[in-house]
């Protein structure tokens, strides 16, 4: 796992489509030829089908295809991200491709708890706020974003733009660079009573 | 103080609690091929074990293919992922149902058949549609491959506390409206996203009168609502349901089961956080048009246009499903062409599903030029089928007769639809690109793929079966 992570600062990729499903993040055909479905050269097949034609050649069009947006460590999408399927490897190609926030007005529960997990920020805007970064957004050139995990607040090159809102436990494991494995060992004890007063409440539940 | 059916069986499973989470206490965890490989390496990592193998069950059917004949060798892409799967939770001792197994079929189905989920339960699995099983009266719900890797080792997940959300449907359903128009009818009136953050509890009179197999296909659907979890209060009919089947109680102890089972209604006065209703009359057979499963509609409505949609997002949102489905706006959805009739997956592939398609097929054929196929939804269904000679309607009319197997559903094994090919679908997912590149989905329920094989175009089944004997 990473380390401690308190800012994340670079340039923002606005994807501003509602429901951006897991299928369209790592659809199934290039996952399968590229890794055989595995968790290795993701960043290849991430957004597959909106990046490259049938031919295999860039689409221009699309917004990842930007020159002005390589190397963009946060994502801007719409509401509802990331919708769909339980599949990890959503969240495991965005990080791969270079990504470490995505900032979205809702996301999908899955792949937000999926993010956490992996220590990508699924940070929540209001709508307000959302309508302030697309438009800050759209003024600068390349649009330089700066994320403070710590104080919940964004900024746009240098000027505080609005703050976001994240789950607390999720959040402390990013900024502390912890996962809950750790936590859940000290509460085995309370795993194993639980279990023992469902199990003798409930025989069926056992195996 | 009066309980929701979901906070019944959540607090008793709450073993701790830390800030907004709960240390949930999970009765069952189902792995199948696709998502289970990184948990096993997470859990080598750490150096962690299975905690209760016993609770656990290994299927296989995502990645394999479904043509009659296969193997788990059939298809040399995924073959290697699936030799990896049955090494890892055989080494581990967690009981697997491989191809070849009599008991094999999609995970969810099998969970079920094998009566692996009961009532009251908690349970788990590396797929969004785990929520299926709720239909019995269980918290059953989808996590990612981290969560499978802690799922085992502890017998527990930290989660955030669902909001609990009530949808009311009661009125009496027109004969060919099932449990699969319901969701969509639902889903398409309050987004896909109205049930995200929640646990789903549906109720009424109209959900009372669903058979179980039609409230899994409700549940299983749950997840295109946004809701993880959705449930049903269990009764009678989930009780002979599970009576008998290989995992559930016996005898005197499955009396005590079901005395157990219930106490697991909601409380009359029981407070939801959110309330929806829809009136079971106003629902006719539904239809996808576009590329999510919010833009669902009366299959005798119009598709719809962007001009009257509600915001700007929506606005843009329709204009590049208009595109990619190749649809155009104001044209009524009836006598789209299709090139693919697909009767199958945990959504829409149990018996009753087959026997209700098998009705509209009986006697017919499927459209010229159609490739029409069922890929039951476990062997058991599939035997039980053959038995019933609902295999030689659907072959007699032209349908291609499967093995068991997520097939179309998710086009991780061989079965794809084809680059710009239409495909009336029982499945869940209309996302573009869901059934193999550049596929376009139309979901409705079996009847309703039946007739649109048949007429090789949209269909509305309730013309089609009025010429019926």
């Amino acid at each position: 796992m990473t380390g401690k992570l308190t800012s994340i600062e670079g340039i923002a990729v606005p994807l501003l489509w509602d429901n951006v499903d897991t299928d369209a993040l790592v659809p199934a055909a290039p996952h399968k030829r590229i890794n055989g479905g595995g968790r290795d050269r993701l960043r290849e097949v991430l957004f597959h089908e909106f990046r490259f034609d049938p031919a295999g050649q860039p689409k221009p069009d699309f917004v990842l295809n930007d020159v002005q947006f390589q190397g963009a460590p946060i994502l801007l999408a719409g509401e509802n991200f990331g919708c769909g399927s339980s599949r990890e490897v959503a969240v495991w190609a965005l990080l791969d491709y270079g990504f470490r926030a995505v900032i979205a007005k809702s996301f999908a529960e899955i792949f937000e708890q999926n993010a956490y997990k992996n220590h990508l920020l699924p940070a929540r805007l209001d709508a307000a706020t959302h309508a302030r970064i697309v438009s800050a957004l759209s003024r600068s050139r390349p649009p330089q974003m700066s994320i403070d995990l710590v104080a919940r607040r964004i900024a746009i090159d240098g000027q505080a733009i609005g703050s976001f809102s994240a789950d607390e436990m999720g959040l402390e494991m990013i900024v502390q660079g912890v996962d809950e494995f750790a936590l859940t060992a000290q509460y085995v004890s309370d795993i194993v009573a639980t279990q023992r007063r469902l199990i003798e409440a409930y025989p069926w539940l056992g195996g | 103080m009066p309980r929701t059916l979901f906070e019944k069986i959540w607090q008793s499973h709450t073993a701790r609690t830390y800030g907004t989470r709960d240390l949930l206490a999970l009765d069952r965890v189902f792995l199948h091929d696709m998502t289970s490989l990184p948990a096993f390496e997470t859990l080598r990592e750490r150096n962690l074990e299975v905690a209760d193998v016993a609770r656990s069950l290994a299927v296989i059917d995502h990645t394999v293919a479904t043509a009659p004949g296969r193997n788990e060798e059939t298809y040399p892409v995924m073959a290697p992922t699936v030799r990896a799967f049955r090494r890892e939770v055989t080494e581990r001792g967690i009981p697997l149902i491989g191809l070849g197994d009599p008991a094999q079929g999609i995970v969810h189905v099998v969970a079920a058949e094998q009566g692996a989920v009961l009532p009251g339960m908690t349970a788990v699995c590396g797929d969004s549609h785990t929520c299926t099983n709720g239909a019995l009266g269980a918290i059953a719900f989808g996590i990612g491959s981290t969560e499978i890797a802690h799922a085992l080792a502890y017998q527990a997940l930290w989660l955030p506390r669902p909001k609990s959300l009530r949808v009311t449907v009661n009125g009496v359903l027109d004969p060919w409206v099932s449990g699969k128009d319901i969701a969509l009818a639902i889903i398409a009136r309050f987004s896909t996203d109205g049930g995200t953050g929640c646990a789903v509890e549906y109720a009424g009179s109209a959900i009372r009168a669903l058979s179980v197999e039609e409230r899994m296909t409700l549940c299983n659907l749950s997840i295109e609502f946004g809701a993880r979890i959705g449930l049903v209060a269990p009764d009678d009919a989930v009780f002979s349901y599970l009576e008998g089947r290989p995992r559930a109680p016996k005898g005197a102890g499955f009396d005590a089961a079901v005395s157990a089972w219930r106490d697991l209604a909601s409380d009359d006065d029981a407070h939801f956080d959110k309330e929806y209703a829809i009136d079971a009359r106003s629902i006719a057979p539904m239809v996808s048009w576009g590329t999510s499963p919010e833009d669902a509609i009366p299959v005798d409505g119009a598709v719809p246009d962007p001009g009257t949609a509600g915001d700007r997002s929506q606005r843009s949102r329709w204009e590049r499903a208009l595109v990619y489905a190749n649809l155009e706006a104001g044209k009524p959805i009836l006598g789209t062409p299709i090139d693919v009739a697909f009767i199958g997956s945990c959504t829409n592939a149990r018996l009753s599903d087959l026997r209700a398609a098998a009705r509209v097929v009986d006697g017919r054929k499927v459209a010229r030029a159609v490739r029409a196929l069922v890929v039951p939804g476990s062997s058991g269904v599939k035997r039980q089928a053959e038995a019933e000679g609902l295999d030689r309607i659907f072959r007699r009319a032209g349908f291609e007769w499967h093995e068991s197997g997520c097939s179309l559903c998710a086009a991780l094994g061989p079965d794809v639809v084809g680059r710009g090919k239409r495909c009336a679908s029982t499945s869940n997912r209309n996302f573009e690109n869901r059934q193999g590149p550049g596929s376009i989905t139309h979901l409705m329920s079996p009847p309703m793929v039946a007739a649109a094989a048949v007429n090789g175009a949209i269909t509305d089944v309730r013309t089609l079966a009025g010429t019926l004997a």
